[in-house]
Parts: C-alpha cells; structure tokens; sequence
C-alpha cells in the first residue's frame, strides 16, 4: 500500500507542467465606430457627398476630401466617455455625439493592452434617422450605426 | 500492491459499503465509538508558491493549509496572500495585491491505510479580495496619446473548486502531498473600467474556468492516539 501511495505521488508530479500557461495575444476589439448611410425612403444603403468630418475640441480633420461615401469610421477615445463629430455634407452640417463606456485590460506581458469599448449610444445628432445596431465596438461586426437621410 | 489492484480496491469501498460476503470483515461494535474524533491537525505550506516567488522578483505568493481529520473525512481551510506587478507593452504596468481564503471538505478513499495516508477528493469554497491598477499610454492613431492610470479598490471574486490529491506521511510527522484542481463560477469583471489581469488564489481574470495544481509540505499535529482498524475479520465458529 505505501509503495502504491508513494508511486501515485510522483507520478503526480507531472501535473506540475500544465502550470504554464499564457493567454494569446489575440485582440477581438476595435476603436472605431462603423457607421453606414442609408436612404430614409426605402431603407436602402447610400452614398453621401462627405466634404469634412471633423472632432469637436479637435484639430484633427478626420476627413477632407470631396468623396462620396457609403461608410465612414469614427475613432472614439479612451481618455474620454463621448466624441462629438461634425459632418459636412451635401446636405449640410450635421452633428453626431455618441457617448460610451471604456474597459481596459492587460492581455499579457508580451501583447499588451487591450480597451474594450462598450454600451455606445447616440448624445446628439442633427441627421433624420440614427440607429445604433451595436453597441459593444469588436472587430467582426461591419455596421454599429445606421444613418438615414 | 500492485497499482490494478490498488483501483480495484477502490471501486470496492467506494461501492459496496455493504457488501460482506460470509467471510467478509464487519464492524466490530466497540471499534466504532469515537472514530470521528480527530486524530490531529496538519499545518503547511504550498511548496510551487515559494520555489515561484524565489524565481521571480515582480511576485509574492505564500499559502498556508490547515486540515483536522473525522474519521474519512477532512476538514480543509487554506489562506493565501498574492501580490504580482507585471511590465508590458505601451508602457503598461499592471500590479494586483491581495489575499484570499478557501474551505471545504474532503473525502479519504484510504481509509484502511494505518498510516492515515489520503487519496482525497473534495469540495472548495473560495473568496479573495484584492486590489489592481494598470498604467498605460494610449495608443490611438487619431487622438493625442496620453498616460492613463485606472484602479479598482476593494474587488472581491467568489468561486467553487472540485480538487483530488494525495497526503503522504513521509517521516515521522513530515508530510507531503499535491492538490489538484478544477475552478470554476468566477466573476470575470468585465463591466469595470479596469478588467483585472490575476484574480488572487484564482489565476487568470479572464477564464471561467481554471486548473491548478499545487505541493503542500506539512506538520503533523496529533491530538490523540490513532484508533485501530474499526473492521475486524470474522472467526470461524467452532462446532
């Protein structure tokens, strides 16, 4: 009995190597809002005449040129809980807020940080019709927000 | 014993409590008074706890052990004390400290052994509290970037554990023994602005579930003389 007992001890000691383990340095989450045109007649998706996007509070010019567009992406920051942009379009000026929750968290030593933006919502706009279709910012998901003009 | 039969014998007291064949040992009725007072108490300490702590400066983690036996049966509390700063990319730096306990009972499958040797399986409560913080740069491609320095305070995590192991006297009242363990019910936090990275006693935040495995090196207290065996063979009866 002792012997098997000892036995079954060492032979525990395998199970040390399965101590070692490190997550994958793989980043599923994105800081840029997608956001799409639609038609409000029809529901069908559009392209808009985008002059400028720029960020309130900002220099920055998100976009300048003279293009029509289908898609545009909003970076959003995680030194703050909203970003204001200001569309101009061939419609005129528009102002979207959307305002959101930030998590953070260290993958690994060797990967880094990753932010997980969450629970985005719309502040203000100036558009027809805004639906916010998902609300968690990953990578995968091609559309966050619909805007109908 | 060879190992075979060593599981054989183990399906046959797991099994068949009851099953007693006409030569089969029974309890004798003196034997069983007091068997579930305890015979002592072991105190120690995780022995890959230490050797990793020795090994890596950026890490402190001790536990401590303490089981009482009742008959088959353990009573089992641990307590552990972790602190761990980790330097990444992006200038980041993630450091938790905490503490946390476990309970639970177990189960000795050895019951016959004298020597009171345990192949156990039991149950585990588990609660730790702790603190974290990450400092990072941010690294947006479009805003400017800027340190970042988020904290929790005061977090607590609650989770289960399923663990099996070996407790082995190895000399006099020197004891060893290996735990292993299966965590799970975890809150993983991912709604606070800081996810923690290490959930002390636990592993890693971001599992569900988690293995583990851990030495124990431990002091044998006794209480009381061990009682003899509580089964007692049959003798033919002369006719």
């Amino acid at each position: 009995m002792k012997n098997t007992v000892i036995a079954l001890f060492f032979a525990g000691c395998i199970g040390l190597i399965s101590c070692l383990d490190d997550p994958d340095c793989v980043r599923s989450t994105t800081d840029f809002v997608n956001l799409k045109f639609y038609q409000s007649e029809g529901g069908g998706q559009d392209t808009v005449d985008i002059e400028r996007i720029v960020v309130l509070g900002s220099d920055s010019v998100l976009l300048a040129d003279t293009t029509f567009f289908s898609t545009v992406f909003l970076p959003v920051n995680v030194l703050t809980d909203s970003v204001t942009f200001v569309f101009q379009t061939e419609f005129g000026i528009d102002t979207l807020a959307l305002t959101y929750n930030s998590s953070s968290r260290l993958i690994s030593e060797d990967c880094g940080v990753e932010v997980l933006f969450s629970n985005l919502r719309e502040g203000r706009n100036d558009f027809d019709s805004l639906v916010v279709v998902n609300n968690t910012l990953i990578e995968a998901i091609d559309e966050d927000i619909r805007i109908f003009h | 014993m060879k190992i075979s039969g060593f599981f054989i014998s183990l399906l046959v007291l797991a099994g068949a409590t009851c099953a007693f064949s006409q030569d089969a040992p029974v309890i004798h009725p003196d034997s069983v008074k007091g068997k579930f007072k305890p015979t002592g108490v072991r105190l120690g300490t995780g022995v890959i706890n230490i050797i990793r702590t020795s090994a890596n400066s950026n890490l402190t983690e001790l536990t401590f052990i303490a089981d009482i036996d009742f008959y088959r049966y353990f009573w089992n509390v641990e307590w552990g004390l972790f602190e761990r700063t980790r330097a990444g990319g992006a200038n980041s730096v993630y450091s938790v400290e905490g503490s946390y306990f476990r309970f639970g009972p177990e189960i000795n499958f050895l019951k016959k052994d004298p020597e009171k040797n345990a192949l156990f399986f039991g149950l585990r409560y588990a609660r730790a509290s702790f603190d974290d913080e990450l400092t990072y740069t941010s690294a947006s491609g479009f805003f400017d970037n800027d340190q970042l320095a988020i904290s929790n305070s005061g977090l607590q995590a609650d989770w289960y554990e399923m663990v099996t192991g070996l407790k082995v006297k190895i000399w006099k009242n020197l004891w060893m023994g290996y735990t292993a363990r299966f965590k799970f019910g975890v809150d993983t936090f991912e709604r606070n602005e800081l996810i923690p990275h290490d959930i002390p006693g636990y592993g890693r935040a971001d599992q569900r579930s988690a293995w583990d495995f851990n030495y124990w090196i431990m002091f044998r207290i006794p209480l009381r003389k061990q009682p003899g065996s509580v089964l007692e063979a049959i003798k033919p009866v002369d006719k």
